[in-house]
């Protein structure tokens, strides 16, 4: 909560709802399945991250570089490395890319598909972030689970564990627990929850989730990009190694409330054993007393889409 | 005779043969079971699964009877809690004033269900309230107070025999042990966890804390197995804010 805050109001940079094209580091349009390989690379720290579900960088690409290299330093040669079974992903896990405030465009540099309505709900928390100075409220800003976009994008560690019948993914960020069924079928009972309904199987070495049934609206990103609650979200998870153990989760956004088509991003995750222990996230003492209010968040009047 | 001794020689030699691979088998066998890897390997059952307090106790009471062992602070602030429990008031209480974490050992005397993982560097409690989580750091580092203190703190495990130990410390000053026992920043736990059968689990807590008590005591809190389901997402301030009772019955 505290650090949508700071996000909300450290924001330096000029307003604007919609930000510009792919760029000159954008890798080429194509379909079919995620690109090969870790996202490129920044072709300057002064511009946004291309391609690869990049998109605005909140503090510049260094900045983010820095605080990534503050809180994932070099591990020592002797720690613990993770399972050789490409189907076990228990472990600790963190974000290692410089985390994307507004994403723009999708896994292949091309511009995220907005409808009308995603574009203008985007466009007016942006205008209430950084022109109003009236940054609106979010599910995390209420201490409630956000929802795995917003919980994998920042850089806040989580846990897998996995039992035969489920995988459990636990974050640090707002205690939130992201429960996936290895099952056949989603629940049928009409319950809604913050983080959805998740259904896993594996395809080969990866494990495909889908997750419907949003108790809310999520923001994907920090300026506030949508998905409906009605949304479906397609995660493919995997372990790659680039040269380091990673995790790589591309997220296919199947909204057409707020998007023409479904749209991915990628993001990737470091391999950290020293993340075994978390700090104590206890945000319900803060979201009773004011809370987002004591914070100058405003209430989103799209947050129940 | 030589078909004789042919006949017993060869009787003898499968014999002795049978008797070396044994002994070579013995030998191995005792190496592995007593090697001390192994060793500890048998001994530490595995806690995992789901498990749920039973019965439902929602006060700390000492192992064995007695009274607690108060100290004139700590029995000055249990009886006021107490009072204002009493008139309706739970100011005191941040658990249900607030929906706050209620910090060890008061998570444990939760009624809903938790899930035991247990790995080789990690033990995690993942419950079922308001998705709380206690992780035990099973390491081996040293059992030092944590820079920030917490309401769960920081929790050391190691294996004793077929005993998961903890020690835990490094508490906010101000929470409940369960309902409205106080405790301080001084406060430390020791648990020995250890599964009393394989659907009995056992958790003797000895709660030290000189700032509310004049001595340590122990409490018992004893959970059974549960069906191995998924927990369905709660959130207490969602339940806070319909009406509805902030800790479970």
């Amino acid at each position: 909560m505290v650090l949508l805050a700071q996000i909300a109001f450290a924001q330096p940079v000029a307003p604007g709802g919609v930000g510009p094209g792919p760029g000159p580091g954008a890798p080429p349009s194509k379909a079919g399945g995620p690109p090969p390989g870790p996202p490129p690379t920044p072709q300057s720290p002064d511009l946004p991250i291309f391609g690869a579900g990049g998109g605005r960088v909140l503090f510049g690409v260094q900045s983010e570089k820095d605080v990534i290299h503050n809180l994932m330093p070099p591990l020592p040669a002797d720690t613990p490395k993770p399972s050789a079974d490409p189907r076990n992903l228990e472990g600790s896990w963190a974000h290692d890319q410089p985390m994307i405030a507004r994403v723009e465009w999708d896994a292949y540099g091309n511009d995220v598909p907005f409808t009308a309505e995603g574009r203008a709900i985007r466009d007016r928390r942006v205008k209430s972030s950084y022109v109003d100075k009236r940054p609106n409220s979010n599910a995390s800003g209420e201490c409630k689970p956000p929802g795995q976009p917003w919980l994998f994008g920042l850089y806040y560690p989580f846990q897998i564990y996995q039992t035969k019948t489920e995988v459990d993914v636990v974050f640090a960020m707002d205690h939130a627990v992201w429960p996936i069924h290895l099952g056949p079928g989603h629940d049928t009972s009409g319950r809604r929850q913050y983080m959805g309904d998740s259904v896993g199987r594996w395809d080969g070495d990866t494990l495909v989730v889908e997750t419907t049934n949003f108790k809310r609206g999520l923001w994907i990103d920090v300026d506030g990009t949508p998905a409906s609650k009605d949304a479906r979200l397609e995660f493919r998870i995997r372990k790659i190694s680039y040269p380091n153990p990673q995790l790589e989760i591309v997220t296919t956004v199947y909204d057409p409330k707020m998007y023409t088509a479904p749209w991915s991003f990628v993001r990737t995750f470091a391999w950290r054993p020293d993340k075994l222990i978390f700090d104590e996230y206890n945000c319900e003492s803060q979201a009773s007393q004011g809370g987002a209010n004591d914070f100058g968040l405003i209430p989103d009047p799209d947050d129940q889409q | 005779m030589n078909r004789d001794q042919k006949g017993r020689a060869v009787k003898r030699q499968d014999f002795k043969g049978w008797v070396r691979r044994s002994a070579t088998l013995a030998a191995f066998l005792g190496y592995v079971i007593w090697h001390p890897a192994t060793a500890a390997a048998h001994q530490q059952p595995s806690l995992d699964g789901v498990w749920k307090l039973v019965p439902s106790i929602t006060k700390l009471v000492p192992a064995g009877g007695g009274d607690i062992p108060f100290s004139a602070q700590g029995r000055t602030d249990y009886q006021e809690n107490r009072a204002s429990a009493a008139k309706g008031n739970f100011d005191f209480d941040q658990t249900k004033s607030t929906c706050s974490s209620p910090g060890l050992p008061r998570l444990m005397l939760i009624p809903d269900r938790f899930r035991i993982f247990q790995r080789e560097r990690i033990v995690t409690m993942m419950f079922e309230w308001n998705s709380q989580l206690r992780q035990i750091d099973m390491r081996g580092g040293p059992e030092e107070r944590p820079p920030a203190d917490s309401m769960n703190g920081v929790s050391y495990g190691r294996w004793e025999g077929d005993a998961l130990v903890v020690k835990s410390l490094g508490f906010l000053p101000g929470k409940l042990l369960d309902g409205v026992l106080p405790s301080s920043e001084s406060l430390e736990l020791h648990e020995r966890i250890r599964l009393k059968d394989k659907n009995t689990l056992d958790d003797q807590v000895t709660i030290t804390d000189p700032v509310n008590f004049t001595r340590p005591w122990k409490a018992i809190l004893t959970y059974k197995r549960q069906a191995d389901e998924q927990f369905p997402q709660d959130l207490c301030l969602d339940r806070k804010k319909a009406g509805q009772p902030v800790l479970p019955r």
